[in-house]
């Protein structure tokens, strides 16, 4: 049997560890749900103030869904990625970890499967889910304003639209690998930090962001201060070139940090 | 089984846990690991597992370098901490989940264990006392049947009773492939028990013998009054516990308690005695 991989022991290391993440995970996505709930349960609470001797929906009812799937993932799957090996920061449970028989590679993709794949696809599930639930019942709730609706051919379509049906931005799908750049960060800072990893990995990041913002304005005013761009059909005047750039950067920042949240794990001691 | 040379580790760069250390064990024996506290005896068995990394030197395990935490290795390895941790679920639910990690685990023989330690089959681990969940692990070790158990400070925590089954499970699971590492400060727990002694003082290992070959080169005995032939005594009731050089061939049980205090003392003349390294 191979001492780097074998797909028996990734199997069972994947059953094992949910009893190590189990429970968090499932507490996790029972907060992300009740999150989504209270959200979808005070516009609800607003549709029926709204429609009480109206026959309109309330306009922008349901505008809040977008940035709250973007934020509440962004939370949801920090929140796993940055727990995951938090148990390493602790000696009983470190020795128990790293003592079962199972490759390094084995154990990271475990943690990879745990973080980026059972995360994302129970949280999208869980969103739609609810969003599905929720805009059912206002539309059978919109049967009272059938009138309305024969009138506008579409309207409760375009009003109360299921969040899947939403039309996505051009330039949304550059921003794809967000989720992954920050499992990677969040990842590493539970490996990297023995203890409090999601507190201090979340104020590396902040620190970062802010010095990194605030070095490349300071370095791109001095060096453009008092002149002018001459040049025409620049490289960087379509938009989607810097979205591409961004997109590669990211991309390629996630890898790396994996890398490095690999070998920190392979080279963790006790 | 495990070979050590030149091992050198530290916590801190200037102070030194491990100078050039070197130690052979081989299998078929239950060695007793001592050492003053801070002398490294968690450390080294952590070294062994591969739970630590050694700054230079070489560590072997069953041909294996430790630091690569080869799955294949750590399946041959079962290390019961002195600190250590169970997860929250019953006993049957720990089975299934980590079991099947160790190809020669043994459910029967771990329900024989459990049932000689008294505990209750179908109780959540995380309910049990610290000594039952500590008998727990050790018995879940034993059944996974790898050729290296180690334990740091098995019997801290276990009652009279739990001890002197301790000590006739292990008296027991002991076969010419397995080899045992017991690290411990309660030396009278490993009376009777282990078959050979590794003492370590001032960065390396003073003395590593077999129960035999030290009672074959020391003589402990009883004594009235001190003479020039006692290496060592110690005042006991009615006169003196002593270790003198064993010139006549006389039996003599080993004091382990004794000998340490002995190392502690005079460890190159008690050295010189064992003829030390005297691999086992």
């Amino acid at each position: 049997m191979s001492n780097t991989f074998h797909i028996n022991r990734l199997f069972l290391l994947i059953a094992r560890q949910w009893i190590s993440v189990g429970k968090i995970y499932l507490m996790a996505i029972g907060i992300v749900a009740g999150v989504i709930a209270c959200f979808y349960g005070y516009a609800l609470y607003e549709f029926n103030a709204a429609t009480a001797g109206s026959y309109y929906i309330p306009q922008g009812l349901l505008d809040f869904r977008v940035l709250l799937f973007i934020f509440l993932g962004m939370f949801f799957i920090t929140i796993i990625s940055g727990t995951y090996f938090s148990d390493y920061g602790q000696k009983p449970k470190a020795i128990f970890e790293t003592l079962i028989p199972a490759s390094r590679l084995e154990k990271f993709l475990t943690a990879i499967f745990y973080t980026v794949v059972a995360c994302l696809i129970s949280y999208i599930a869980v969103f739609l889910l609810l969003d599905f639930a929720f805009v059912s019942y206002l539309r059978t709730r919109t049967a009272a304003l059938s009138a309305m609706a024969a009138d506008d051919v579409g309207y409760v379509d375009r009003s109360l639209a299921y969040f899947i049906n939403l039309n996505i931005p051009k330039n949304a799908k550059y921003f794809y690998f967000l989720p992954f750049l920050f499992n990677a960060i969040f990842l590493l800072g539970s490996i990297a930090f023995k203890s409090f990893q999601y507190i201090k990995t979340a104020i590396s990041l902040i620190v970062y962001i802010a010095i990194w913002s605030f070095l490349t304005v300071y370095i791109m005013k001095t060096l453009t201060e008092g002149s002018v761009s001459v040049q025409q059909h620049n490289f960087w005047e379509e938009e989607h070139r810097i979205f591409q750039v961004f997109l590669s950067a990211g991309i390629t920042l996630a890898i790396l940090l994996w890398g490095i949240a690999f070998l920190r794990l392979k080279e963790k001691e006790v | 089984m495990i070979a050590i040379q030149n091992l050198n580790f530290s916590y801190n760069k200037g102070r030194p846990l491990f100078k050039e250390m070197d130690l052979q064990l081989g299998q078929g024996h239950i060695y007793g690991l001592l050492g003053k506290n801070g002398a490294g005896k968690s450390t080294l068995l952590k070294n062994i597992a591969g739970l630590v990394y050694p700054d230079s030197g070489s560590i072997q395990v069953l041909g294996h370098n430790p630091r690569h935490r080869e799955p294949s290795l750590l399946s041959e390895i079962s290390f019961i901490p002195e600190e250590f941790y169970l997860p929250q679920v019953r006993s049957d639910k720990f089975v299934r989940a980590n079991a099947p990690f160790y190809p020669n685990f043994d459910s029967g023989y771990f329900r024989e264990l459990l049932g000689e330690f008294e505990i209750p089959l179908n109780q959540r681990v995380a309910d049990m006392s610290y000594g039952q969940k500590k008998k727990y692990l050790i018995s879940f070790g034993l059944a996974t049947n790898t050729k290296l158990i180690i334990m740091d400070e098995p019997t801290n925590g276990l009652d009279i009773p739990s001890k002197v089954q301790f000590r006739k499970i292990m008296a027991s699971a002991i076969t010419d492939e397995r080899c045992v590492l017991i690290s411990t400060h309660q030396v009278r727990d490993l009376d009777n028990l282990i078959d050979a002694v590794i003492i370590l003082d001032e960065h390396r290992v003073a003395v590593n013998a077999s129960v035999s070959s030290i009672t074959e080169n020391l003589c402990f005995k009883k004594v009235k009054e001190l003479s020039p032939e006692i290496i060592y005594a110690e005042p006991a009731i009615g006169g003196y516990n002593a270790i003198q050089h064993n010139s006549l061939g006389e039996d003599s049980k080993l004091d382990l308690e004794l000998l340490f205090n002995a190392v502690s003392q005079k460890q190159e003349t008690i050295t010189n005695l064992l003829h030390t390294p005297h691999y086992v």
